[in-house]
């Protein structure tokens, strides 16, 4: 093994429809991956086999050293697998300091009866969140919206606040489903340029599935290809431009 | 104007037993969209266990001045009521509600009646179908402590032999008020195997109201600061608005789901005692109709809110008391006989004229 994380030829079978077929990927640590393919490809899908959202059909997955296959969403989560979505599903009612900072808690257990006696100690721990949840914001850019409701952020923003509160979870390992989508030009860039330096400031590991070619082959080091469910390529940005599987599956073939 | 503040307060008082059930109905909704009508077995099963703790437990002994075993006996039992229901909930979810979670929203309120059924009858096969009255506080005395005339009845409890010779604890009254305990009656008492007696505290109607009022306003804000304030609570919110995604960033859902549904039934249970000692009696269908009304409550006040369900029960409460008198007055004299009529048409009103209910958010979708 060694990396940091792998998928050994992982399937996930609906019915007679098999949405992800013996997929293995393996993540040195500090490195950032693509995931690409046309729609339906699976990559979602992969994603949540790799979260656990979903279980797998067969195969296993590795994090960390460990087979976390039978592990829970949430129990993954907390070793440091931290994701966002493809459709942004942030709690829409809750402030963006409040998405930030309940999923610091969460992770910091309930407080029990500290919670409920407001005891020093909470207070204390309570406070640390406030200001690590605060510096997780400023470093997006998102402080002055601090004490908004998430649902009135403007898309942008939304997508960075997902991107703060993954964080939150302390991660080595950031999961970004196309965060890019529906953003502008401008917009992509900084946000590239500002997923390469969350990587390098806070030692993540990034697999990030995207649409937008020119923002995966402009970022990513190495790059998966996936289609109907299946690696069709593997490899730096430069070889998948050559693939001839890869310009086919995208061009379009026989669907 | 005298009346009209007697029924007001009387309305209240109802409406705080109905807020007391709604608050289960409300954040169990929130959390995972089930109207869960087992809600009200919760309430009934509370409301038992309090009636056996105050029946059988004797608390009253405790060596205090009064009125402090009196209170000290209704904290214990309404503690007693509020765990069990509690528990029950915590229970019933894991094995009835979790196994159908995702089987979709119809299979879980099949599930959710099926288990209110299910609750209705052992509750009538364990504790039978009688109505049993509310067991009224005590205040033993001893027989040197009553020599003389006594102010009011005295009880005592003693062993019959029945004809199959079965040996059934009864209560009796052995010295009427203003009957005067002399050494003749003493020595009667004595031969009769009577050590204790016991004076009955007949509860007023308004004193209780007024406890009943008191402990809602003492636990909505526990409530609202444990759901507003903790971490829990915050998790509770967040699996609220999004539960996949909580999970996903490291929340313990289930764990939270069993937290939202012990702490609704452990405040169901508080309502369950306040009803027995409210209308007297308790009996294995005293969760349908209040269960019912409290959910009207709880959709009226905006169900999902937990202030929503404080507000529509006391709505609920005060319509349900205010409204029959008012059609009274106007020559209606079968108004009080059609009170649950009026409170369910309330309900239709304030539906047609706010679907969401009062203090419910409107629907906000994403864009």
């Amino acid at each position: 093994m060694g990396g940091l994380f792998s998928t050994k030829a992982v399937t996930k079978k609906y019915g007679g429809l098999t949405a992800v077929s013996e997929v293995s990927i393996d993540l040195d640590p500090g490195e950032l991956v693509g995931v690409i393919g046309p729609n339906g490809a699976g990559k979602t899908t992969l994603f949540n086999l790799i979260t656990g959202a979903d279980t797998c059909t067969t195969g296993t997955v590795h994090f960390g050293g460990e087979n976390v296959t039978g592990l829970r969403d949430f129990e993954r989560a907390r070793l440091g697998m931290a994701r966002t979505f493809q459709n942004i599903r942030l709690w829409p009612l809750m402030t963006a300091l409040d998405n930030v900072r309940t999923v610091y808690q969460g992770a910091r257990g309930n407080g029990g009866l500290g919670a409920v006696l407001r005891t020093p100690g909470f207070r204390r721990s309570e406070a640390e969140i406030r200001e690590r949840a605060m510096t997780l914001l400023e470093r997006m850019g998102l402080q002055e919206h601090a004490e908004l409701i998430a649902v009135d952020l403007p898309y942008g923003e939304q997508r960075k606040l997902e991107i703060c509160r993954a964080l939150a979870l302390e991660p080595t390992l950031l999961l970004l489903d196309e965060p890019a989508a529906g953003m502008n030009p401008t917009e992509k860039s900084d946000l590239m340029h500002t997923v390469d330096q969350l990587r390098s400031e806070l030692d993540l590991t990034v697999l990030l599935i995207e649409h937008d070619m020119k923002f995966v082959m402009g970022i990513c080091e190495r790059i998966y290809v996936l289609d109907h469910g299946e690696e069709i390529a593997r490899g730096t940005p430069a070889e998948i431009r050559e693939n001839p599987k890869v310009i086919e599956a995208y061009l379009g073939g026989s669907d | 104007m005298g009346e009209f503040f007697d029924f007001f307060l009387n309305g209240l008082g109802l409406g705080a037993i109905f807020a007391f059930i709604a608050l289960g109905y409300t954040m169990v909704y929130g959390i995972i969209k089930l109207i869960n009508f087992a809600h009200g077995e919760f309430f009934m099963v509370g409301a038992y266990v309090g009636y056996f703790t105050l029946r059988d437990l004797d608390i009253e002994r405790v060596d205090l001045p009064q009125p402090f075993p009196i209170m000290l006996d209704f904290l214990v039992a309404i503690l007693f009521a509020a765990l069990a229901a509690g528990i029950l909930a915590v229970l019933t979810e894991r094995l009835a509600y979790r196994p159908v979670r995702k089987a979709g929203r119809i299979a879980a309120l099949l599930t959710a009646v099926g288990v209110s059924l299910l609750l209705q009858n052992v509750a009538r096969q364990v504790w039978t179908a009688n109505v049993r009255p509310f067991p009224d506080p005590k205040i033993f005395r001893t027989l040197d402590e009553v020599d003389g005339p006594a102010g009011t009845n005295l009880y005592a409890d003693r062993d019959f032999e029945t004809s199959d010779g079965d040996v059934v604890v009864e209560t009796q009254l052995v010295v009427s008020q203003g009957e005067t305990v002399d050494p003749a009656k003493r020595t009667q008492l004595e031969a009769d195997g009577v050590e204790e007696v016991y004076e009955r505290v007949t509860l007023s109607p308004k004193a209780v109201q007024n406890y009943v009022l008191l402990a809602l306003l003492l636990f909505a804000p526990i409530l609202w600061l444990l759901v507003k304030k903790t971490r829990m609570g915050k998790a509770m919110r967040a699996a609220s608005e999004d539960a996949d995604a909580a999970r996903l960033m490291g929340i313990n859902i289930n764990l939270v789901v069993a937290a939202t549904f012990f702490i609704g039934a452990f405040v169901a249970g508080i309502g369950g005692v306040a009803y027995i000692a409210t209308y007297g009696k308790v009996d294995p269908m005293i969760g349908f109709l209040p269960g019912l009304k409290a959910f009207v409550a709880a959709v009226i006040g905006g169900i999902g809110s937990i202030p929503g369900a404080i507000l529509g029960g006391l709505i609920l409460g005060v319509t349900e008391s205010v409204l029959p008198w008012m059609l009274q007055k106007m020559g209606w004299d079968a108004a009080f006989a059609w009170k649950d009529a009026i409170a369910f048409a309330f309900l239709i009103v304030v539906l047609v004229v706010k679907p969401t209910g009062i203090l419910g958010k409107p629907m906000r979708e994403k864009v």
